[in-house]
């Protein structure tokens, strides 16, 4: 088998069968970008569990989204909340996939999703409209944000000169753009789905400005 | 809404004074400064061959293109004094430290690896420019443009730089939040992925059997130049954008209010489309 990134992370998320997890193992003890790859995911797992636990998901966390949802004006992005809500969040990308694809087959359905690590790879059945899984996900997504924005300003005193000034530029320009599509897609689904993309681009981003951050005196 | 920008820029055998891009003189990095050493941090590694090449950077330009097939080679330009090193690991996978310290600070950095060598860049800010290396390659920018040609396979995340790339010889896949995407593909079977948020996407090539082309952007607009040689069928799908095709298209399916159904051609490979507000273009590409 060839490198397969998708499957790697459902090796370290426990979305395999045992044969197939057995055969994408056999394959990165062999392969050095995979297993480069598979120590990094297990690495950033295992990060993100710490997190976790330090900081647990909120009981409520799929149920009390409608109610969240009407009672949230704005919130401020840099607000620091759980790291580990990011997982959630790529769960509910995963999820949205997987929702609309068993829609077109069936439209009442009712569909199963397997959340990500962060809620333990628990399996809970889903009855909230699109729109409302997507308002959860977004959520999380700004507070894996604000969590980062967050890290980066407590260690941005590492860069000298005018270096963070391009990064910032950048993290305005970003923030800014996620905003204004989100205004653009109302409550159209399929829009919204896009930015969540953004949010995720966004997000991977500050975590990767953050870890370079880290590696600099 | 119309701004309909990109010009496909790079690759194409050129002289050695076209090849230098745009950008480079904006920032002041001639094609007399290539030639230059004195006042350069520079550092060789003998290699085996192709290698795969990780390289951080946290500021500074970076360019990365072929060289001799049993080194690397490291130039350093305006790197107030950075003292360039290579970490190995295993046969073939080369890290550049800066320092010591596996991210770049300042100036512009210029590698050249054996052909067929695989890339890997993560910049936070600073341009990106990945020349005829021949490998697959990745870029992961936050700030600054990114521009590949020559690659094989190559995956570019961009937050707010715009993203060209030409002449991959295998799956493109770009993703950016602000900046534009240009790709120009090579051949008819072309499998590309371009996505951004508030930017345009622009593709330039043929598209026939085994082509596969996803231009999504919410807000941005897409344009499609086309070669002779394609046949495709076209799914396009917007909100409230409209479509000018200078192509002529054959309409295929029912029209709806948001929603474009076309062939090309026998419509053999496929290209879809999407955005939000944005309009879709196609034009037929000129010789």
């Amino acid at each position: 088998m060839k490198c397969n990134a998708e499957k790697l992370e459902a090796l370290v998320d426990g979305g395999l069968s045992p044969e197939e997890a057995a055969e994408v193992q056999t394959h990165a003890a062999a392969c050095a970008d995979c297993g480069e790859e598979l120590r990094w995911l297990r690495s950033e797992r295992e990060l993100m569990r710490r997190r976790a636990a330090r900081d647990p998901l909120p009981a409520d966390l799929w149920s009390g989204v409608e109610a969240r949802l009407h009672a949230t004006p704005a919130r401020s992005w840099a607000r620091p909340l759980g790291f580990s809500t990011a997982v959630a969040a790529a769960a509910v990308l995963a999820f949205l996939g997987g929702r609309h694809a068993a829609e077109r087959a069936n439209p009442r359905a009712p569909v199963e999703v397997t959340q990500a690590p962060a809620a333990r790879y628990r399996t809970v059945s889903m009855s909230t409209t699109d729109n409302d899984v997507i308002d959860q996900a977004e959520e999380e997504w700004r507070r894996a944000a604000g969590e980062l924005e967050g890290l980066y300003f407590k260690e941005r005193g590492r860069l000298r000169g005018r270096e963070a000034e391009p990064i910032e530029e950048a993290m305005e320009e970003a923030r800014r753009s996620i905003a204004e599509a989100r205004r653009l897609a109302g409550r159209d689904v399929d829009a919204r789905v896009a930015v969540l993309h953004s949010y995720s681009n966004y997000v991977q981003s500050l975590h990767t400005v953050v870890s370079n951050l880290e590696v600099v005196r | 809404m119309r701004k309909l920008i990109l010009p496909l820029m790079l690759l194409l055998p050129q002289p050695a004074s076209a090849r230098v891009p745009d950008w480079w003189r904006r920032v002041g990095w001639s094609e007399a400064d290539a030639e230059r050493s004195d006042g350069a941090e520079m550092a060789r590694l003998a290699v085996r061959g192709a290698v795969k090449l990780r390289l951080q950077a946290l500021a500074g330009d970076v360019e990365v293109v072929p060289g001799g097939d049993k080194q690397v080679t490291v130039k350093l330009l305006e790197g107030d004094g950075t003292r360039v090193s290579f970490r190995e690991e295993g046969v073939d996978r080369v890290e550049l430290l800066f320092d010591g310290v596996p991210a770049l600070r300042c100036g512009h950095l210029c590698v050249e690896v054996p052909r067929q060598s695989a890339v890997d860049v993560t910049s936070a800010s600073g341009n990106v420019a990945l020349s005829g290396v021949g490998g697959d390659v990745r870029v992961r920018s936050t700030s600054g443009e990114v521009h590949i040609a020559g690659a094989a396979a190559a995956e570019v995340r961009s937050v707010s730089g715009s993203v060209a790339v030409a002449g991959a010889g295998g799956e493109v896949r770009v993703e950016t939040v602000s900046g534009d995407v240009s790709v120009a593909t090579l051949g008819t079977g072309a499998r590309v992925a371009a996505s951004t948020t508030s930017g345009d996407v622009h593709w330039s090539g043929s598209c026939g059997s085994g082509c596969r082309l996803e231009a999504r952007t919410l807000s941005g607009d897409v344009a499609l130049t086309v070669g002779d040689k394609s046949s495709f069928a076209l799914r396009f799908q917007t909100h409230g954008g409209e479509v000018s095709d200078d192509l002529k298209l054959t309409v295929a399916g029912p029209r709806r209010e948001g929603n474009l159904m076309a062939r090309y051609g026998a419509g053999d490979g496929l290209i879809e489309a999407q955005t939000f507000s944005g309009d879709l273009h196609v034009s037929r590409r000129q010789r």
